[in-house]
């Protein structure tokens, strides 16, 4: 009797929790159907201010008003490319600002983002600690050298500029040793002396300097390639969302439109709006200084420049981190959908 | 829901296999996660034959400490990891000290029972032949006798000491399993992730059938075991 009872509520259970899986699946399919019903956008961004325009499109209330009041709008910050990607690739996030390179890692995999925007060119800085003796390029033989993730557009920049000092990078001390970690925990393992440089998206690279922990090695406008002018952020979406909510995915450009305008024409307000919405991600705001000295060291475009990313990807496949590439190179044309900036540019 | 890119294809998982032999990469790290390992290894059978017969010999030990010691090994080794960072640095030392941390206890409790378990008539006539209570005692008459609990013991001590190690190397520098892993993670590499998973795997049966259960076949075998289990 007693059996009977246990094996009936498990199966009841199991069959709700069917069901309502079920339901919460169908209702997500059903919103683009009819307009009526609300849609929920899921946007994901990295929690750096070289993604101010993300911040400041929030902020300021342009991605409501542009999607509507029918969008609900969920946010969600990452602490590194790979994680992103990983998320727009499995379809936990719609659209967003990232990154290329990780972008790229996961298209060759996946073959299911598209890239629709630049957002955000340069930014990134080289910091080393002080004390480690590192003052260029050429004194990181040997030494171990953060970077966000594996595969990110920092560690590109920092095997460019190895690079071009003939040096590599390795897993032992030979040359550069990589480590992959999270910006903030970069922060305390150099103040703890654990690593001794780090290849940074600001404003941690100014904020390390800042707090007397490090000095900036290589400015913003040095790291490779094109001396800090290549896309450090971008927008993309996934294949899915594109194709069921192009006019969404194009308010979201519009949004990163308004947004650049709105940092360039008035910077001064800006850095409480960065310092709020990092807050609300990291539970931790900035000083306006930090986001005005991090804000100087980056442009902000909706352009996206092409040839950067194929010499980007090119380092990737150097590296290894993208296999089997065919005889005519990396094709990663099916990468882009530039058709919504360009509808933007021409003022439809 | 299509799996895609998500569930890689036999053939690509050999090949990616084949390609980290060839470059050497999945090679090294497979050397150095063994290497790691079997220092950790070596060390947490050592502390933990030690406690274990600290506490199977004294009874004031095994109430105070001994007590300790399971509420230890009910701690996931990786919940030592941020202390590790922070003693030791993001180095070898770490990932040795958190494998370490997860083998070591199990190899306590096991060969504490396996010490207390040995029938006192034993015990009793070693000494009446006159070993006496000491040394010899220990090396001639329960080491022998605690052998089956001992091989137990180290075999659930290499499978925690790989959990942990490869939990551990997720976050250190240098190369190993753990990181080959998180490379495959963060470059959503889904064939160079199972390759990974099948190395431990087949590292792991290895081990198991070519050291710890031929010791334990032959000691079973030797002590007239495998008459009395069939």
């Amino acid at each position: 009797m007693f059996k009977k009872a246990v094996f009936s509520s498990l199966a009841i259970i199991l069959t709700l929790t069917l069901l309502s899986g079920c339901g919460s699946s169908d209702s997500g399919n059903n919103g683009s159907s009819s307009s009526a019903s609300p849609i929920t956008v899921r946007i994901g961004l990295l929690k750096n201010v070289t993604h101010a325009p993300a911040f400041v499109a929030i902020k300021k209330g342009y991605l409501q008003e542009r999607l509507g009041a029918n969008a609900k709008i969920e946010v969600q910050g990452f602490n590194n490319g790979s994680d992103f990607s990983t998320a727009m690739a499995t379809g936990q996030i719609d659209i967003g600002y990232v990154g290329p390179s990780p972008v790229i890692n996961q298209y060759v995999r996946s073959k299911n983002i598209k890239i629709l925007s630049g957002a955000n060119n340069g930014g990134a800085v080289l910091v080393a600690r002080k004390g480690s003796g590192v003052t260029s390029v050429k004194d990181l033989a040997g030494k171990l050298v953060a970077i966000p993730t594996k595969g990110s557009t920092n560690e590109i920049s920092l095997r460019l500029l190895l690079q071009e000092q003939g040096l590599k990078a390795t897993t032992d001390k030979s040359g550069a040793q990589l480590i992959a970690m999270a910006p903030a925990d970069t922060l305390t393992a150099m103040k703890q002396g654990q690593i001794d440089a780090a290849l940074l998206p600001e404003p941690w690279g100014t904020q390390i300097a800042n707090e007397g922990i490090g000095d900036i090695a290589v400015d913003w406008d040095q790291i490779p390639p094109n001396k800090g002018n290549y896309p450090l952020t971008i927008i993309v979406s996934s294949d899915d969302f594109l194709k069921k909510h192009r006019d969404l995915a194009k308010s979201v450009l519009l949004t990163n439109e308004d947004a650049i305008k709105f940092i360039k024409d008035s910077p001064a307000d800006t850095y409480s709006l960065v310092s709020d919405e990092l807050k609300e991600l990291t539970g931790k705001g900035l000083a306006p200084e930090l986001v005005k000295a991090a804000l100087a060291h980056l442009s902000l475009t909706t352009n996206i420049d092409q040839d950067a990313l194929k010499t980007m990807a090119q380092v990737a496949v150097d590296a290894g981190y993208i296999k089997d590439v065919g005889a005519g190179g990396l094709d990663l044309t099916g990468l882009y959908d530039l058709s919504l900036l360009e509808e933007m540019q021409e003022g439809k | 829901m299509h799996w895609g890119w998500r569930f890689p294809s036999a053939l690509q998982t050999m090949h990616t296999f084949y390609d980290g032999i060839a470059d050497g990469q999945l090679l090294q790290a497979t050397l150095s996660s063994l290497r790691r390992i079997l220092v950790a290894f070596a060390l947490s059978c050592l502390l933990g034959m030690t406690l274990g017969v600290l506490f199977a010999r004294s009874r004031l030990l095994d109430e105070t400490f001994g007590f300790a010691v399971v509420a230890l090994q009910t701690v996931p080794s990786i919940a030592w990891l941020p202390f590790a960072i922070i003693w030791f640095g993001l180095n070898d030392f770490a990932v040795v000290f958190i494998t370490t941390s997860g083998a070591t206890w199990t190899m306590t409790i096991a060969s504490r029972s396996g010490i207390k378990n040995i029938p006192p008539i034993y015990l009793k006539s070693a000494q009446m032949f006159g070993t006496g209570r000491g040394f010899r005692l220990f090396y001639q008459v329960m080491v022998p006798a605690a052998i089956p609990q001992l091989i137990t013991g180290m075999r659930m001590a290499w499978a925690f000491a790989w959990r942990a190690l490869v939990s551990g190397e997720l976050i250190a520098r240098g190369i190993g399993l753990g990181q080959m892993l998180e490379e495959g993670r963060s470059l959503g590499d889904t064939s160079l992730m199972l390759c990974i998973v099948l190395v431990i795997a087949i590292l792991g049966t290895i081990s198991d059938h070519l050291v710890f259960k031929r010791i334990e076949d032959r000691i079973w075998t030797q002590y007239g075991l495998n008459a009395a289990k069939s």
